[in-house]
């Protein structure tokens, strides 16, 4: 009897436990924002991380000088107006930009921000001894930096700088560090790369604080009410971290996150069946693409021989049906694009895209020899079949596209062997033999970046420049595919150099002309930045800022219904 | 048994560095640190790149890169900024004076993000365990005294349908069953991935799911293995003594065959304790928690090295330790063991 009435008293105890835990949560004091982030940040210092949630996690409590707008115009933020020869904050030669901070900034715990602030930003930028990893720009580029005064400063560069974005503000600069923090520490330890404040920041110059980060678990961020540029409406906004998609998006859709960012292609189609939940598209800055491997050392390994031949190249693109990959796999979400610039403002509207167009790709490998002489179903040349390696990561929407791609390869009679890869070995150094670096495919598809806010493009001027093909004597050239254009790398050094607008724009248009006749890598659509959110949480549609800048950039405004 | 655990102390050692080599290189083979910034859109530039490798000391050989992790690299020279223009002594001690190394992802040390994810780990690991060995020892014992009983057919039959999912189904149905559908149906719907908000009834409330997971999955093969232990110790010659001699079922049960069929069991629990602190790598992941398997596959993700190697070396010391414990129980479980 006993026993029985221990086990009755146990049971009404978990049962209880169990009905208060399970009871509706108390009214959130504040309005608040619930995020799911799908990794967590590693770094809460911007210039010590190349994440992408992490540079969204800073930019909620961290400021820009300006921000870009998803309309990838730039917005004031912490100075009134940003720099121009027009107004004079950039000089007639590009070499000096003065910019004036807004009066009266604070920082978080009431200190003022100041041009010593800045001062001591980029004089950290630049001391090597910091090992920043971003930011090489500026640091290449920057001869000095002076404070004029409490609340002006100015930046001098080694040549002319025509886009004052990739200087200061977001995205050039998009952390300001405070002094009064980071100076003690790189005065103690001539360094602040191991500072403390860059895990566990407690001073903040943007719109919200972090008030606690649970690792692994969550981050909580308050309205700081020392930012006077204005208030949010949303007092709290939580970001909790999902490693698994699909347990993500179980959350979403059973309203337990309200806004969730980075949705792939791939799963747009699945999430616009969640009832009650949206989405919508901002500019990315990607654009997915299949890069040709065309190189000829046989060390490591050249390219397929067949690539050599640029109408073999011509022939797969006009093979592929990009508009089916997008139809079938992504939704019709994507259409398919031939610039390099695509989306941007540098896109050459007359470009045109190229369409599917089997006939053609098949009277193109013909022409260049490659015919099914043994009947297998596969072209080949010289005893040489026409066999493709195909790698990319191993991002199940990438492995999907392969699938497709193969079978529309094989219909010309293009043979492909599919490979996935986890992305530290896809995207691996020369030294780690990773995949890309060595040349270990022939087909490799991951995302380039396509311009910004302005036409100098890193996808050209990087990797694709004749200088990066990578070697034995040259491991860190970043240049995969082998191709080399000298025409093409000399509107890469206009379209960074030039201080003449129109003449950066045609150098632009003259690289896209140049990349779809040469046909050194195929793309197949540009990535938009994806965002999902519970419809019903927002009293109106979230403005989100493009990639290229603060997604944020816009969240004073943003509202919660109810 | 103090000779015998300094014995087999001492034959640990040379084990322990011969699996940390191999561990080493395997690590190291699995990827590039730096292939993070592949696709990002503020890339460092191919020269900082190689800067960072030569700092990070990447591009060593392997050996020299396991004897800086053994014994650090204080006593050498390093070059501090990676372009040749500081050679300093390095600030490493090695895995031998403590310091594990510093995580290529925080830069901080790996023993902190390893302090950050053990207590969450065995919040959820513990509990499962204990639910699942207790439970096992019960439906075991009872199935195995009620022989081929449509109980025990039943328990049988329940046991490889759950043993035979794969955690990451049971894990999304249960989510998608209790976290989506429950709410549409009007009943209190579980909270989908996380901890909770600090508390601990919603701690509770947040084990919920991954908890039945891990028992769910574990749960048949304990039961199993115990039905058949007890199998194997009730048809001996002393427990048709000891039911001779009138002793109550229960007595013959518990005193006589659950204590000798509880030695295997032993070397079971033995093996399985150290992978409680290694977390559940699926689990974890699936129910968003925040313990040591997430942190294993995210360091995996990133190539972050000394991270792995932390968790893998934590992982061998606690197995050889453990192994040694379960050595010494037995002799308290059967007396006539001795070292």
């Amino acid at each position: 009897m006993n026993r029985m009435k221990k086990a009755l008293g146990l049971a009404l105890i978990l049962t209880l436990t169990l009905v208060l835990a399970l009871a509706p949560a108390a009214a959130q004091d504040v309005p608040t924002l619930t995020v799911g982030f799908a990794q967590e940040p590693d770094s809460m210092n911007g210039f010590y991380t190349s994440m992408a949630f992490a540079q969204w996690a800073n930019d909620l409590v961290q400021a820009s000088l300006w921000d870009i707008a998803d309309t990838l115009e730039s917005v004031p933020v912490l100075v009134d107006e940003i720099p121009s020869v027009e107004n004079g904050g950039i000089s007639e030669d590009y070499m000096t930009y003065t910019i004036k901070l807004k009066p009266g900034l604070m920082w978080s715990d009431g200190t003022p921000l100041t041009s010593d602030d800045l001062v001591f930003t980029f004089q950290m930028v630049m001391d090597p001894a910091n090992n920043m990893l971003q930011a090489s720009s500026i640091r290449d580029a920057l001869v000095s930096v002076e404070a004029v005064d409490e609340t002006t400063f100015t930046l001098t560069f080694n040549s002319p700088k025509p886009f004052p974005e990739d200087m200061a503000g977001s995205p050039g600069l998009s952390t300001i560090l405070p002094a009064h923090i980071f100076r003690p520490v790189y005065e103690s330890e001539g360094s602040i790369e191991f500072a403390d404040e860059n895990q566990d920041p407690t001073v903040f110059s943007g719109p919200y604080v972090l008030s606690e980060w649970r690792r692994g678990e969550s981050m909580t961020f308050e309205a700081n009410p020392n930012y006077i540029v204005g208030q949010p409406q949303i007092g709290r906004v939580i970001i909790r971290f999902f490693p698994d998609t699909d347990t993500q998006y179980a959350a979403l859709e059973a309203g337990q996150l309200d806004f969730v960012p980075n949705i792939s292609e791939g799963d747009k189609p699945r999430i616009a069946g969640f009832e009650g939940v949206s989405q919508l598209t901002v500019f990315g800055g990607y654009i997915e693409s299949l890069w040709l491997n065309v190189r000829t050392e046989e060390a490591p390994r050249a390219g397929h021989p067949a690539l050599q031949d640029l109408r073999v190249r011509q022939a797969i693109r006009y093979a592929l049906n990009r508009q089916a990959i997008s139809d079938d796999l992504l939704a019709g979400t994507v259409s398919p694009t031939d610039s390099i610039y695509a989306g941007s403002p540098f896109e050459d509207p007359n470009l045109g895209v190229t369409p599917h167009d089997a006939a053609a790709a098949v009277a193109l490998l013909d022409e260049a020899g490659w015919v099914d002489s043994n009947g297998d179903g596969v072209r080949d040349k010289d005893g040489v079949e026409l066999m493709l390696r195909y790698s990319t990561t191993n991002a199940g929407w990438r492995n999907n596209i392969q699938a497709v791609v193969q079978q529309q390869l094989a219909q010309v009679g293009v043979g492909t062997i599919l490979e996935a890869y986890p992305a530290s070995e896809f995207f691996g150094a020369w030294a780690n033999n990773g995949i890309n670096a060595v040349g270990e495919y022939d087909i490799a598809q991951y995302a380039n970046n396509t311009a910004l806010t302005n036409p100098a493009n890193v996808t050209v001027y990087e990797a694709l420049n004749c200088e990066q093909i990578p070697g034995e004597s040259n491991p860190g050239g970043q240049n995969f595919t082998g191709f080399c254009s000298p025409e093409m790398d000399a509107f890469a050094q206009t379209t960074l150099t030039s201080l003449d607008a129109a003449e950066r724009l045609d150098a632009a248009y003259g690289i896209q002309a140049i990349m779809k006749e040469q046909a050194p890598l195929i793309n197949l659509f540009p990535r938009g930045d994806n965002y999902a959110y519970v419809t019903a949480r927002f009293a109106e549609t979230p403005r989100v800022g493009s990639g290229v800048g603060n997604q944020w950039f816009d969240i004073l405004n943003w509202q919660l219904s109810g | 048994m103090t000779q015998f655990i300094f014995r087999r102390l001492l034959q640990a050692i040379p084990l322990l560095f011969i699996i940390s080599f191999v561990l080493f290189a395997f690590t190291n083979a699995l990827g590039d640190p730096l292939a993070v910034f592949a696709e990002s859109r503020q890339r460092p530039s191919a020269a900082e790149r190689e800067m960072l490798v030569r700092r990070l000391g990447l591009d060593r050989p392997i050996f020299e890169q396991y004897l800086v992790w053994l014994v650090g690299n204080d006593w050498m020279l390093v070059d501090v900024r990676g372009d040749g223009s500081v050679m300093e002594p390095g600030t490493r001690k090695g895995v031998l004076r403590g310091d594990l190394g510093l995580s290529f992802v925080t830069r901080k040390p790996a023993w902190t993000r390893i302090e950050e994810r053990l207590p969450m780990t065995l919040t959820l690991m513990v509990p499962a365990y204990i639910i699942t060995v207790v439970l096992a020892i019960g439906i075991g014992v009872y199935s195995s005294i009620r022989q081929y009983s449509l109980t025990d057919n039943v328990i049988t039959g329940l046991s490889f349908f759950f043993y035979s999912m794969p955690i990451f189904f049971i894990a999304l149905l249960t989510i998608y069953i209790f976290g989506v559908q429950f709410p549409r149906w009007n009943l209190p719907g579980l909270p989908i991935g996380g901890t909770g908000n600090g508390s601990f009834p919603d701690l509770l409330v947040h084990m919920l799911m991954p908890v039945f997971c891990l028992v769910a999955i574990q749960l048949a093969g304990y039961v199993r293995f115990i039905r058949s232990s007890m199998l194997d110790v009730l048809n001996q010659d002393y427990i048709r003594t000891a039911h001779a001699k009138g002793l109550s079922e229960n007595r013959v049960v518990q005193r006589h065959a659950f204590k000798n069929a509880s030695l295997p069991l032993v070397t079971l629990i033995g093996l399985d304790l150290p992978f409680l602190l290694a977390g559940a790598v699926v689990t974890e992941r699936i129910f968003a928690w925040p313990g040591m398997g997430r942190l294993f596959i995210e360091s995996f993700e990133r190539a972050d090295v000394p991270v792995m190697m932390a968790i893998l070396m934590l992982l061998c010391l606690l197995v050889v330790a453990f192994q040694l414990l379960t050595d010494v129980v037995y002799t308290w479980f059967d007396p006539r063991i001795r070292y």
